[in-house]
């Protein structure tokens, strides 16, 4: 490139990042108008661990892992909900600016670390604005629980900006800092526990800054090293174990065995690299699999990363390309949390290569413009035409791939097409469809959504018998119909096979014992409250197991326990307008106008999200008792 | 703001710009596919 100028020679600093910056918030910015989805259902929506600060030193503890709590062994991550939710209440458009925000940020803290390492604008500005746009991160940016990663990466870059700090003044603050920040950032997810030998990786190597001598390196590495440490022996303490999966069998490595699984992960990782580069086959949802060691991909996989392996250690001896090796090695490091070595529930899945993705923009930014070097000798092409181009089409796919997130219907129903042999995309769709039919539809509409929900249900079934979610469609398909029997049945079925969050198939069992029919009446009713008791004991944070226990209560005409039900349902999830209904109905069935006219006017907020017909008809049965009652106010 | 800085920053306009056509197709494509289910549907 020698001494032609380029557009970014001469720039002011703030000016250089301030436009990378926006135009990542620009590309990642249609997210604000999207919705919850996904995992956000439980971890935040129906998360009540997080509505109370006070509960935050139980994260110290097993207790929060022992009550159910999502991601009680991820405190860092947890404190930022509460926090957040704090802040920002249930907003959707709050919570994915807050995404953007740390997807921008995790962005300038890309291309600050290049430049603190020395990096030349013409690596750090092409690098970072790659990273920025690039259309595999649309899933980690667009659903708001897997800002997990976001946060991760944004405290280890942050920890081991402060590495780098630290080597150049030996100020101890710094150190400190690393340290500190290294074990927040594992806190919030541990897919960042490579950073500290990345970070070795480039001082060692060295590809911009003269090399210091590896004593000074040492005080730094072990206390990066450390913050890892301190965090795995919290998460064995919490979890008695550092695996928060156990043996379940969401881990497909736990079906099949290990060795399979790492011969599809090195198939996906090959996935993940095209993917990279020409940004194809992105998807909400990957189907787990297992492959033979002797399959032509794996052996591809295999020869293709033993390749650039051999590259690493060729291009390392002697700092012969120290960034080529450096970049190798960084994106091999990164990708070891989530390669399957370790038992996972999602064998694939984009968000996992958020972080391993840096070091591979330095390496497709270098790659690109020395093309454009060479294209530019040959034809009269301007130099930075390849990487122009791959921004543009990064950021034009990163769009039309975020947009499946927009809603949980638009997201399973691109899943399907993605993964049409997903079991859990199956169950999904199906179970969106049974909701559709409580919503009371136009009864010519029923017939045929309950012959695409038994459909879909029945391929869930076929494609993962073993899986509980073919089971909940099938028993909420049954409850839908009205058939007991077979709904309790499945719903048992369900319950054997799941790991985690039983409360959702106990629930579902309480609130259907009461119509099973064969049963006395009495059997039935302890058959529901057993089924709640435990649900209760499971997740004692859990918005819907007070829902479900005010609810049958209401209806066994025990007000007092109902009252307090739907209270507690209320405090952990205070913006559910059904519960506050519930609650609403409760007082007016007791005779209790102005308590319920009390609990309604407290109550408007949550009420704006609910239907509008309800709302009318609940009003006019106030307006009602109160003509009824002229006493009360 | 300088000569130099302006046309740094029109760069990055000009992404911007060229990311929202290109993103525009993409979307398409999947407001197709949501048409598509739409019509499966209806039939």
């Amino acid at each position: 490139m020698g001494e032609r100028v380029e557009p970014w020679d001469g720039v002011p600093q703030r000016w250089l990042y301030g436009g990378i910056l926006l135009l990542t918030a620009f590309v990642f910015g249609s997210t604000l108008t999207f919705g919850f989805v996904y995992d956000d259902h439980w971890t935040l929506l129906g998360n009540g661990f997080l509505r109370d600060l006070s509960n935050l030193p139980m994260l110290l503890g097993r207790e929060a892992a022992a009550s159910g709590v999502p991601d009680a062994f991820r405190p860092t991550l947890v404190v930022f909900d509460t926090v957040t939710y704090a802040l920002l209440g249930l907003s959707p458009a709050a919570h994915h600016a807050m995404s953007v925000l740390l997807h921008v940020l995790v962005t300038g803290l890309v291309g600050l670390w290049l430049a603190r390492e020395g990096a030349p604008r013409r690596i750090v500005v092409p690098a970072t604005t790659l990273f920025g746009v690039l259309a595999i991160h649309g899933e980690a940016v667009a659903v708001v629980s897997y800002r997990e990663d976001l946060l991760a990466a944004a405290l280890g870059l942050a920890a081991v900006l402060s590495a780098t700090a630290y080597v150049r003044s030996s100020a101890w603050p710094r150190l400190l800092a690393a340290g500190l920040l290294m074990a927040l950032a594992c806190g919030a997810k541990l897919s960042v526990a490579g950073l500290p030998l990345v970070w070795l990786a480039m001082r060692t190597l060295s590809p911009w800054d003269r090399p210091v001598s590896r004593r000074r390196l040492l005080a730094p590495t072990a206390v990066l090293l450390l913050g890892v440490a301190v965090v795995l022996a919290f998460r064995a303490i919490v979890l008695d174990g550092l695996d928060p999966y156990g043996a379940s069998e969401r881990v497909f490595a736990h079906r099949v065995g290990l060795g399979p699984v790492l011969a599809a992960s090195l198939q996906i990782h090959l996935g993940y690299l095209q993917q990279l580069w020409l940004p194809r086959g992105l998807s909400p949802e990957y189907v787990d699999y297992g492959a033979s060691w002797t399959d032509p991909a794996t052996v591809c996989a295999v020869l293709a990363f033993g390749g650039l392996l051999l590259v690493a250690v060729a291009a390392a001896r002697g700092r012969r390309a120290p960034l080529v090796a450096w970049v190798i090695i960084a994106a091999f490091i990164l990708a070891g949390p989530t390669s399957n070595l370790a038992p996972m529930p999602n064998m694939r899945a984009d968000r996992f290569v958020y972080l391993s993705s840096a070091p591979v923009c330095v390496g497709m930014s270098v790659a690109l413009l020395r093309a454009g070097t060479w294209l530019h000798g040959r034809w009269a092409l301007h130099p930075l035409a390849p990487w122009v181009a791959m921004v543009v089409l990064q950021g034009s796919v990163a769009q039309g791939v975020t947009a499946a997130y927009r809603s949980d219907s638009r997201l399973w129903q691109i899943a399907l097409r993605r993964a049409p042999h997903s079991a859990r995309g199956h169950a999904i769709v199906g179970e969106l469809l049974i909701g559709t039919l409580r919503e009371q539809p136009d009864p010519l509409d029923r017939p045929l959504l309950l012959v695409r929900a038994r459909t879909h249900c029945a391929m869930a079934m076929h494609y993962d018998p073993a899986s509980p979610l073919p089971h909940l469609c099938e028993a909420r398909l049954a409850a839908a119909e009205r058939d007991w029997t077979r709904s309790d049945a499945s719903f048992e079925r369900a319950l054997e096979r799941m790991s985690t969050r039983p409360e959702r198939a106990r629930l579902a069992l309480a609130s259907t014992a009461l119509d099973l029919p064969g049963l006395p009446y009495d059997q039935r009713v302890q058959r529901a409250f057993e089924a709640l008791e435990r649900a209760r004991r499971e997740a004692p944070y859990v918005a819907e197991v007070f829902a479900v226990s005010g609810r049958l209560r209401h209806r066994l005409g025990e007000p007092d326990g109902a009252a307090d039900d739907y209270a507690r349902a209320s405090d952990l999830h205070p913006e559910r307008w059904d519960v506050v209904m519930a609650g609403v109905e409760l007082q007016l069935d007791l005779g209790h106008t102005a308590a319920a006219s009390q609990q309604w006017n407290a109550a408007t907020a949550a009420l704006d999200e609910a239907p509008a017909g309800r709302v009318q008809a609940l009003q006019r049965r106030i307006d009602a008792a109160r003509r009824r009652q002229p006493d009360q106010p | 703001m300088n000569r130099i800085t302006r046309k740094y920053l029109a760069l990055f306009v000009l992404f911007g710009m060229a990311i929202a056509v290109g993103g525009m197709a993409c979307i398409d494509t999947t407001n197709e596919l949501d048409r598509d289910d739409e019509t499966d549907g209806a039939t």
